[in-house]
């Protein structure tokens, strides 16, 4: 079947007009997205080992694709739960949230699959513009609003750039597709190469939010609702990044003399600059921001470093702790509102202890505490600089690493040595799912790390 | 290399122990009778492995206790775990200061005592995998890992100020981290790999050699601690309960020193030796520090807190002399006042319990003879008063000071008797009566306790009499790296 690689994009496109047509409730709308993902996600393991081109070679599906692919459908499932959830509980009777949800995977599993710019350019519009809508979904709130408006300037800035930088590239090489560009000759363009492949990388900065370039990050965290903060956070900088990991080792791999120092550089930047960030939030939407600020600067540093195998480790360990995180921050319900001070925390360990210890372990987790799976996905980065050389970086990473253990250790003291101020909700199911799964990760995955890697050796090669 | 080997069974008994506690159900005092007796039979199978394994020791090499602990061939990462000597040494220590601890929990925790046991196992496992571990990375993490139930126990159990401790604690440990993280960095930059064979194989620079000195100074800084950074260990001694205090005092605060003795030792040379007066210098700064804070304290159990500290400054000058006496010295002392503090927080516990209060009480003899006597005895023990197993460790470490500087040996001497004023002055009181509260009544140590009592007499009787059998396992350790150096 000719369509056969592109099956699960054309199924969660499916899924998406369907639940857009049928002007179904938010809950309803919720199953038709979250049955097409389980489809999209059989149709994605069913092309497990295979290397398959669509439209020239434009678009593969390859090991990495259906890795990074399983993990954004499985992350995506929990953002559209947690929105079900959320709607509910705030009252709105649109059905379109699953469906804008879904329009956006779609895109975001085109951008993972590109196979030239093209197609990536495709994919990551399609990804963004849906998630704009998103992010004003509360049409008469001023912060949505207003996060709206920053995250449509981010997103044409960053695309503004990439485009030109593309351009260049296009105009050195003649060709934009990524095979293509791998074997080219690039040492007679190569001053003006570089051009363009600097535009190209400040995009992806932009669009994922590496710090110099993630000051709309905490912003827009802030303002979208708070499960499109969660989609932001898990999903949609798991694809950004995976694609840009793409880029630096497919078609640019071997400019490592170029990628070493300005990948590593931003790492270290996004990983100070998240982790100072982190000392000072009382909100736990800006909180969350500067925790995926902090370890977008890490992801990056993998692939630069590691390739696939230490990227792929790193972002989905990050991704399950991460949504963890989230789902913390969507249970934090006081009376009839989502709260968002991260002071509601205090005292929620004396109040109900298994909540606490839960809550604890996220957070630990993703502190990188050993022995928990956080340690052990930045032990692999760590490794893989060493093996490249790259001794300072690690150790400059380890210690922007170690520097929020000040807030994360406070949070998990104020949750058991004072009062409770504020009664919770006791946490809606989707979110009790996610932190149970998130807090059993971190627990009980160092124990199977060989399967694990394992697993990512037989998914990435 | 065995992929399965007798330390497995050592390493996992007390994590399977631990989850076996989770399962335990009933009304609470049933679950607490149950979960104590199955942390005693854990701990104990623990200590009697290692018991195994030191009469074991030497027949049949490392062969029964080495094997692959995680491998990730993807990542080129393969840790070994395995047991010399020196590891021995501690395995000893730690599975016996955790039998100590869970027995004296039994009458000190009255709450959550499922989950406190669960924690106990926890770190014990953890505190035994960072001995056992054949890989920088092992190491640091099992090391680091300790640290979380570490510090819910005093969170969770303290007394007082425990909003304050535990935080200190953990936040002085990290901190301590990052230079020793720092130090296994560059060991593993230098060696290219991070497996202990090879490690100890490398050739440094001497810039390394000094770079790497210097790390795991400032790591023991805050990790043993020295003066100024001590203040999360009086605290934690003075506010943990005393199962959590035993394996901090005993063997958390410990284990720096034998990341010292492992990693630093057999790789330094000359180029430190400018270093050493100064690093002895700190270390009696520590000591006499500790001994005049004790001296103006008031409460006994902050007392023992900075008596603690001063034996700390003494074990860091024990191996700041860096000759074969001293560190052997050093070893020996660490242990008998990791057994003495055992047996000092054993004492407090007993009493607090008691009394609801330790502060400013008198008269304890006329009330509790039995108690008394074992309060004072173990404060002896903890003073290092001969005859008692510490002062054989500091005997050895000033005989190596004095040796090396007249000065520091006398400095050493003032600070330990500085510390015995600080003791005597209260204990008159303390045990005899005098202006303060005065105890009305209270039941004597029970059967359990004045067990208790006497086994860990019978332990202090071994190591103060027979120091040899304790010296020749401390000897196999210390000399290698000697003769290497």
């Amino acid at each position: 079947m000719i369509f056969k690689p592109i099956l699960p994009e054309l199924l969660v496109l499916a899924t998406a007009l369907t639940a857009l047509m049928s002007q179904a409730s938010p809950r309803k709308a919720a199953r038709i997205v979250l049955a097409g993902f389980a489809l999209a996600l059989t149709a994605v393991l069913s092309l497990k080992g295979q290397k398959l081109f669509f439209q020239g070679g434009l678009f593969v599906s390859d090991a990495f694709a259906v890795t990074i692919k399983s993990v954004l459908l499985v992350s995506a499932a929990f953002s559209v739960s947690f929105g079900a959830d959320w709607l509910a509980y705030k009252r709105f009777s649109r059905g379109e949230y699953a469906a804008l949800i879904a329009f956006s995977v779609a895109g975001m599993m085109l951008a993972v699959s590109a196979n030239s710019f093209l197609m990536l350019f495709l994919g990551l519009e399609a990804m963004q513009t849906p998630l704009i809508f998103l992010t004003a979904y509360k049409r008469h709130g001023e912060r949505s609003t207003e996060a709206g408006i920053k995250a449509v300037m981010a997103a044409l800035i960053s695309s503004g750039l990439w485009l030109f930088g593309v351009s260049v590239i296009y105009a050195c090489l003649g060709t934009a597709d990524f095979a293509r560009i791998a074997v080219a000759d690039k040492s007679a363009v190569m001053p003006a190469l570089l051009i363009g492949v600097s535009f190209v990388t400040a995009g992806f900065f932009i669009k994922a939010g590496q710090s110099p370039f993630h000051l709309w990050l905490p912003d827009v965290y802030e303002g979208a609702p708070a499960p499109v903060t969660a989609f932001y956070g898990t999903t949609v900088r798991l694809a950004v990044l995976s694609a840009f990991a793409r880029v630096v080792i497919v078609p640019f791999g071997d400019i490592g003399f170029y990628w070493h120092p300005v990948l590593e550089t931003v790492a270290v930047l996004s990983v100070f600059g998240g982790a100072l960030g982190l000392l000072v939030q009382t909100n736990i939407k800006r909180f969350a921001a500067y925790a995926v600020v902090m370890t977008n600067g890490i992801a990056v540093a993998a692939a630069a470093m590691g390739g696939f195998a230490a990227f792929v480790l790193f972002i989905g360990i990050n991704t399950v702790l991460l949504t963890g995180l989230f789902a913390v921050m969507l249970s934090l319900r006081v009376g009839g509102d989502l709260s968002e001070e991260l002071k509601v925390l205090k005292g929620q360990g004396r109040a109900n202890a298994e909540r606490g210890a839960l809550y604890s372990l996220v957070f630990l987790g993703l502190l990188g505490l050993p022995p928990l799976a956080g340690f052990w996905a930045y032990f692999a980065v760590w490794k893989a600089g060493f093996e490249s050389g790259a001794a300072v970086v690690v150790v400059l990473l380890a210690i922007g690493n170690i520097l929020p253990a000040y807030v994360f250790l406070k949070i998990v003291r104020q949750m058991y040595f004072f009062d409770p101020s504020d009664e919770l909700s006791p946490a809606p199911e989707p979110m009790k799912i996610a932190i149970v799964s998130s807090a059993a990760t971190s627990v009980f995955l160092p124990f199977f790390l060989g399967g694990v890697g394992h697993l990512i050796e037989q998914t990435v090669w | 290399m065995p992929h399965f080997s007798l330390i497995f069974i050592m390493l996992a008994m007390p994590l399977l122990g631990a989850l076996f506690l989770l399962f335990i159900r009933g009304d609470e005092q049933r679950t607490a009778g149950n979960a104590y007796a199955v942390s005693m039979l854990i701990s104990g199978c623990v200590f009697l492995t290692a018991l195994t394994a030191w009469a074991f020791f030497g027949a049949h090499k490392n062969d029964v206790f080495s094997a692959v602990f995680v491998d990730m061939p993807t990542f080129k990462v393969s840790m070994r775990v395995g047991m010399d000597a020196l590891t021995l040494f501690f395995v000893v220590l730690i599975s016996f200061l955790t039998l100590l601890s869970v027995f004296i929990s039994r009458k000190n925790v009255k709450t959550m005592v499922r989950e406190y046991m669960f924690l106990t196992l926890i770190a014990e496992s953890f505190l035994l995998t960072a001995v056992c571990a054949r890989d920088l990375f092992l190491f640091y993490a099992a090391f680091e890992a300790a640290v979380i139930p570490l510090f819910l126990l005093i969170a969770l159990w303290g007394v007082e100020r425990r909003a304050v401790t535990p935080y200190r604690f953990g936040l002085f440990a990290i901190i301590g981290s990052v230079f020793l993280l720092t130090g296994v960095f560059v060991l593993y930059h230098q060696a290219g790999s991070s497996d202990f064979d090879v490690v100890e194989a490398a050739a440094f620079t001497p810039f390394c050699r000094k770079l790497i000195f210097g790390l795991f100074v400032g790591a023991m800084a805050f990790k043993a601690p020295l003066f100024p950074f001590h203040f999360w260990l009086t605290d934690s001694l003075s506010e943990a309960p005393a199962a959590a205090g035993v394996l901090i005092s005993g063997v958390y605060s410990k284990l720096i020193f034998y990341a010292f003795v492992r990693f630093v030792i057999p790789i330094s040379g000359a180029e430190i030796e400018p270093a050493l007066p100064f690093l002895c210098g700190w270390a009696l700064a520590t000591a006499l520090y500790g001994a005049l804070i004790a001296d103006v304290q008031d409460d006994i159990r902050s007392i023992a807190g900075f008596a603690h500290l001063t034996q700390t400054g003494l074990l860091a000058l024990g191996l700041f002399c860096l000759t074969p006496e001293s560190v052997r010295g050093m070893l020996f002392l660490s242990a008998a006042q990791a057994v003495s503090m055992a047996a000092f927080l054993l004492a407090c516990g007993a009493l607090y319990q008691r009394v609801g209060y330790v502060q400013n009480i008198v008269g304890v003899l006329s009330v509790f003879p039995y108690l008394g006597a074992v309060f004072f005895l173990s404060s002896l023990a903890l003073l290092a008063f001969p005859p008692m197993p510490a002062f054989t460790g500091q005997f050895l470490i000033f005989q190596a000071a004095f040796a090396q500087n007249k000065v520091f040996a006398a400095l050493g001497l003032a600070a330990v008797m500085l510390l015995y004023v600080a003791f005597f002055k209260h204990f008159s009181r303390f045990l005899f009566g005098g202006a303060g509260e005065i105890i009305v009544s209270g039941n004597d140590l029970g059967k359990r306790e004045r067990t208790a009592a006497v086994l860990l007499g019978a332990v202090f009787l071994y190591l103060a009499l027979t120091p040899s059998s304790v010296f020749r396992l401390i000897a196999a350790a210390v000399d290698p790296l000697f003769e290497q150096g």
